[in-house]
């Protein structure tokens, strides 16, 4: 029985397994039809092209063409060897062309490029060989291109003036692809959409205002060559075209605004392609009819985009009336150039004749190469105490301040301030404006940045402008400009210094503007902006974003400063550690930096330029009154207006000045103290014992004319060490007593118990001075 | 000269009406037997009607064997093949040369030759595929001589001027290169990718210049050797390779809403010459057979073939007439590398007949493709119930698997079981 149901459930087992094998076979679907792949030997980079290797270089343009013209003969449209565009549709769209992840956006793209290149109807065989024919006229031009801006190691100071030629050239050719049409910006920013991609929202937003702004900056730069409203690619391609034959000679001169070529080489070169590159500018402009170009647009354009708008740009715009004639406020007439080129001829002239015979002729490091000829306003300039970077007469200084002096001068002349000769506070704006158009390229950084959808830098904003004059920096820098150059003093006669003694001042203004103080003023706003990034980066300190502003710890700088001044300032570094540093720089360098904002602890990164400006200026009063350059400010018993005077004069007006800028708090006592010093001889007796002691105390005794000149001389720490009184008895007190002072911000208490001294100073006691180091030889 | 399809049928019917003049021998003989069935497909939801008749007629001097196939429905194809037609003589009175014209294998007037797809020269040989799982060995449109030199060895020699490939299952290309193809048609690539995009192929087929195609000389020689033990053929022959070698051109056809591969087909038959051996032991068991053929071009490229005989009264059948003769064996080929999955990728081939009663005979093929990556399985059983002399009932299983590339895979869903009768005259 059991055998029996074994068997069973056996042959049940068989049948229902040979049922299920048997269902297997009978469902078997058929094998899949084959598919062939297609797998084709991959071309090399196309980037390949424009490699410096021309043998590389041409086999795989060869390649490359080859492939394409092969590859566009197996496909067949309803006509032999040409496609039309709904072809190109339906090709694109199958993903055999693959311009984009998206079909119909690659579809998209692959008609609006062709309608650029100027194939509206289609693409065929001729229309592909001309394109390569194209490329390869342009190949060296495209190479330069792609190696300039595709390289990872791009950088400005390395564009030659060949390169521009090719660029333009190579812009000016594409371009001119789409042949003799008026295509309407609608209809381009149309045909330009489908290439930008829609992760990129910003960009898309403000094609069409880049478009508008694009056919507004070709209109007005080249005039009535090319079309005024809509986009003439055949025609703009003309116009560079045109631009390139006029300037090609002009290119010595292009690749020392570049920063490429020396002004000592070829000196004779340089000077011919001066006067080309101002008389080509003027006869470019004069020759045609250039309409005046829409400041309006440029906003436009920098609201689509959703970034600041170029506020440097803008706000000079409303100096182009009173700069150039045919400008209005709401457009800039090309005629503006012509002045330009005015100023670089001046410049390049200027800086040319000046370095003649110095016999550098360094591409790269010409700048570095040291000076050895005559420039007065360099000469001026130059001050071997302080800043890195103007006290080392190289060509570059020199370059720079020649810039800077034909700048200056065309200032001088369009705004007559050489009538007055004093410069208003709308004037230091205009500098301030034009100093950020010129160093910085935020705006382009900012465009860029935009499209690439990358959060925008806020630098060069409004806001950034309007803390300098907030601040008073301007004021400051203007003061401080005021007497960088080194005037010569000379000339005064003995007759002048008694005079002096007894009228008890001395009559010229201390503080005026002249065509000098104009460029020095302008090169210290240069400095300025670069010791700041100099400083944020050398001394390590971090720097914090919110929004678009940057802030750095202020307890950090005030940590920093003794560096910065040991690096930079050292004359004056090493006089207030032999002061006492806290007593002396740790005091009104820690006043003189503004305070942080209640409930932070850090201040904008822009307030560190104080620093800079305000050693500028106890530097440049020194300088200006330490006329035997011994570094100590004598007392004389026969010149009215001594060394120690003059300091004092210097001073008390700078302190006034400072006082109505509102960057000093206006204190009536030190108001009545600096009235009484230049007022009676008797104070100014007592208060020069006071910069020779270094302190006002007990001054009663010294301000008997004999004990005043038994005080000796003055000197820069005593200088700082008054100064310190003045600014905050208090803490000067507490750092005397070696106790704690008044802790008003983040940073004060390293005033105290010598912690700066302790934990902060260079380990070097003494900072290396430069005159020291050009007597050594070092 | 132009030759045209015209001119072949008005050749094979000339050849006809000079075997009908035999008729009044009394040595002619008639069979006919007419099939009809049903068969019911795994891939179709409906039946399809199958109709096929064999004829052959013989006289002393003339013999053909014409078959027809015919399968209805979308998918169905059709096919009469009068093969062998041929009309034979003998040439001297001693009876030592015998002539042939008409279409015929070279080998065939040699005594118990029949070349068989399962062979190694009928692997290579030119076919008739249209019926795919009962393919046939085709002979030359030519002429042809047999010398006996003595009582065992003997001459042949056949030329041929007209070369027909080898015919398989219809791809039915339409004019826009779609394809209809019939069941057992082998299906080209359905597409081609490139750069990850799919494009789906359209065929065309250039065939070009027909006479250029056709007339093509095709030789064969060989000598025999026969005892009663032992039988030794030793052959060479030039003819075109049966099978076309497609030669492709591809183009990118771009429509108003869609993009095709177009795939340009020109079939090339290139030359080939072979040289075989055949020797078969009479004397042994299943008087087993080897046969190696060798491509003299291509030397890698031979087959090889061991086939064992055994008696059957059974068969052949209306539908299993692969071969007169019961058989077992092996078939493969060397190559350096493969290409498309043949009939040779190491077959183990068995047709066996069964008689069950006096009335009931069982008939069993089964081949396998046993090379790696290529295996596959037909198996075929059919019953044949008598129920007069002349008149039998018939049901068959016939089994399809296999591996995606392999000969047999690729009919996977083409299982099917019959149902039909036979009427024999």
């Amino acid at each position: 029985m059991v055998r029996t149901f074994r068997a069973s459930v056996l042959v049940s087992c068989m049948l229902l397994s040979g049922c299920g094998f048997v269902k297997s076979i009978w469902n078997a679907a058929p094998p899949k039809r084959k598919t062939v792949i297609l797998e084709s030997k991959p071309l090399p980079p196309f980037s390949k092209v424009f490699s410096e290797n021309e043998d590389e270089s041409a086999s795989t343009f060869r390649e490359w063409k080859s492939s394409i013209l092969g590859s566009f003969k197996q496909i067949e449209g309803r006509q032999k060897e040409f496609l039309s565009r709904e072809e190109i549709r339906v090709l694109v769209a199958s993903g055999l062309v693959k311009l984009d992840d998206h079909r119909s956006t690659s579809a998209d793209r692959a008609l609006a490029i062709l309608e650029i290149l100027g194939f509206k109807d289609g693409i065929g065989i001729r229309e592909l060989n001309s394109l390569f024919d194209w490329i390869e006229l342009h190949k060296s031009e495209a190479r330069d291109f792609y190696l300039l801006f595709l390289s990872e190691t791009y950088d400005s100071n390395r564009i030659h003036a060949r390169q521009i030629i090719s660029i333009v050239n190579l812009f000016g050719s594409f371009v001119s692809l789409l042949g003799d049409q008026d295509v309407t910006p609608e209809h381009l920013g149309e045909l330009i959409l489908p290439w930008v991609p829609k992760t990129h929202p910003r960009a898309r937003n403000a094609l069409n205002s880049g478009i508008d702004l694009g056919i507004s900056f070709f209109a007005s730069f080249c005039g009535d060559r090319v079309a005024q409203h809509a986009w003439n690619g055949k025609r703009i391609g003309l116009c560079l075209k045109s631009l390139i034959g006029e300037f090609e000679s002009t290119a010595p001169a292009v690749d020392f605004m570049f920063g490429i070529r020396s002004p000592s080489e070829n000196t004779e070169a340089l000077l011919h392609a001066a006067a080309a590159f101002e008389a080509r500018v003027r006869s470019w402009i004069h020759g045609h009819h250039h309409p005046l170009f829409p400041v309006s647009k440029v906003a436009q354009f920098s609201k689509d985009l959703g970034i600041p708008p170029p506020y440097a740009f803008l706000k000079m715009t409303e100096w182009m009336p009173k700069l150039n004639q045919d400008s209005t406020l709401e457009g800039l007439s090309p005629k503006f150039f012509v002045e330009l080129a005015g100023v670089v001829r001046t410049w390049i002239t200027d800086a040319a004749n000046a370095s003649k015979g110095s016999g550098c002729n360094a591409q790269e490091h010409w700048k570095s190469c040291p000076f050895s000829g005559d420039y007065d306003p360099a000469t001026q300039l130059f001050n071997g105490e302080y800043a890195t970077l103007i006290r080392t007469p190289t060509l570059g200084f020199v370059s720079k301040v020649a810039l800077y002096h034909a700048l200056s001068g065309f200032i001088f002349t369009k705004l007559d301030i050489e009538k007055t000769g004093e410069i208003g506070s709308r004037i230091k704006e205009l500098i301030t404006l034009s100093i950020r158009l010129l160093d910085s390229n935020a705006f382009t950084q900012n465009v860029i940045a935009a499209i690439l959808e990358k959060p925008v830098d806020p630098v060069n904003t409004e806001d950034s402008l309007k803390a300098h004059t907030r601040n008073g920096l301007a004021e400051l820098a203007a003061l401080a400009a005021d007497l960088i150059p080194n005037r010569d003093q000379s000339g005064r006669t003995l007759l002048r210094k008694l005079q002096s003694q007894i009228l008890g001042r001395e009559k010229r203004m201390p503080y005026s503007m002249d065509r000098i103080g104009l460029t020095a003023f302008i090169y210290l706003f240069d400095l300025v902006g670069s010791l700041n990034s100099d400083y944020l980066l050398r001394y390590d300190l971090p720097v914090k974003s919110e929004g678009t502003l940057r802030f750095v710890n202020r307890r950090k700088i005030i940590e920093s400063f003794p560096k910065i001044l040991f690096d930079h300032f050292p004359r004056l570094y090493n006089e207030c550690v032999a002061w006492g540093f806290e007593r002396t720089c740790g005091v009104v360098f820690d006043e003189i930096l503004p305070n942080s904002l209640p409930g932070r602890d850090d201040l904008e990164t822009y307030e560190l330029d104080v620093i800079t400006l305000s050693a500028v200026l106890i530097e440049s009063m020194m300088n200006r009154c330490d006329r035997n350059s011994d570094d100590s400010l004598s007392g004389s018993p026969i010149d009215g207006y001594d060394e120690k005077t003059c300091m004092i004069t210097v001073s008390t007006a700078l302190a006034k000045r400072l006082m109505r800028a509102g960057f000093v708090d206006q204190d009536h006592q030190t108001e009545f103290l600096m009235k009484l010093t230049n007022h009676f001889f008797i104070a100014k007796w007592a208060a020069k014992a006071a910069l020779a002691r270094g302190t006002a105390k007990g001054i009663a005794w010294f301000a008997l004319p004999a004990a005043n000149w038994l005080t000796g001389p003055a000197s820069l720490g005593s200088v700082m060490s008054v100064a310190a009184e003045l600014m905050d008895p208090a803490k000067v007190k507490a750092v005397e007593t070696g106790t704690d002072g008044p802790v008003d911000s983040f940073g004060d208490e390293l005033l105290y118990h010598n912690r700066l001294t302790d934990y902060h100073l260079p380990r070097l006691k003494e900072a290396p001075r430069y005159r020291q180091k050009m007597r050594t030889g070092e | 000269m132009k030759l045209g399809t015209g001119v072949i049928c008005k050749s094979i019917l000339a050849l006809l009406c000079l075997g009908f003049t035999g008729i009044p021998d009394a040595r002619a003989s008639f069979r006919d037997d007419l099939g009809a069935s049903i068969f019911q497909y795994a891939s179709e939801s409906s039946p399809t009607f199958y109709l096929s008749n064999q004829s052959i007629f013989e006289t002393q001097s003339f013999l053909t064997k014409a078959e027809l196939y015919f399968e209805s429905g979308p998918r169905g194809s059709w096919t009469f093949d009068p093969d062998p037609i041929r009309f034979h003589f003998f040439f001297d009175d001693e009876k030592r040369t015998q002539v042939w014209l008409g279409r015929d294998h070279p080998l065939h007037l040699l005594e118990e030759r029949w070349i068989e797809p399962t062979s190694a020269l009928g692997s290579v040989w030119v076919q008739n595929q249209l019926d795919a799982l009962n393919p046939r060995v085709n002979g030359w449109v030519g002429a042809g001589l047999v010398h006996s030199l003595d009582e065992n060895w003997k001459l042949v020699f056949t030329y041929s001027p007209l070369f027909l490939p080898t015919f398989g299952p219809s791809l039915g290309f339409s004019e826009r290169g779609e394809l209809n193809p019939a069941r057992f048609a082998r299906l080209p690539p359905e597409s081609v990718v490139t750069g990850g995009v799919a494009i789906p192929i359209r065929y065309q087929l250039q065939v070009g210049q027909l006479s250029e195609l056709l007339l093509r000389h095709q030789v064969f020689v060989g000598t025999s050797f026969s005892n009663g033990a032992t039988s030794v053929d030793i052959f060479a022959y030039t003819a075109p390779r049966p099978n076309a070698v497609p030669l492709a051109d591809a183009t990118l056809a771009v429509g108003q809403t869609s993009v095709n591969a177009n795939v340009s087909i020109n079939p090339q038959f290139p030359r080939e010459t072979w040289s075989g051996i055949r020797i078969q032991r009479k004397d042994l068991l299943f008087k087993p057979a080897l046969e190696l053929v060798q491509n003299l071009e291509d030397y890698p490229n031979h087959v090889v073939s061991l086939t064992g005989y055994f008696k059957a009264q059974s068969l052949p059948s209306g539908f299993t007439n692969l071969s007169p003769r019961a058989s077992f064996g092996i078939l493969t080929h060397f190559q350096r590398q493969f290409d498309a999955p043949r009939f040779s990728d190491f077959l183990l081939f068995l047709r066996v007949p069964l008689e069950l009663t006096p009335n009931l005979v069982s008939r069993t093929i089964v081949q396998s493709t046993l090379l790696p990556s290529r295996r596959s399985l037909y198996w075929m059983n059919e019953f044949e119930f008598s129920i007069k002399k002349d008149f039998s009932i018939l049901a068959s299983l016939r089994v399809l698997a296999g591996e995606d590339d392999s000969y047999f895979g690729a009919w996977r869903n083409q299982s099917s079981v019959s149902l039909g009768v036979k009427q024999i005259w």
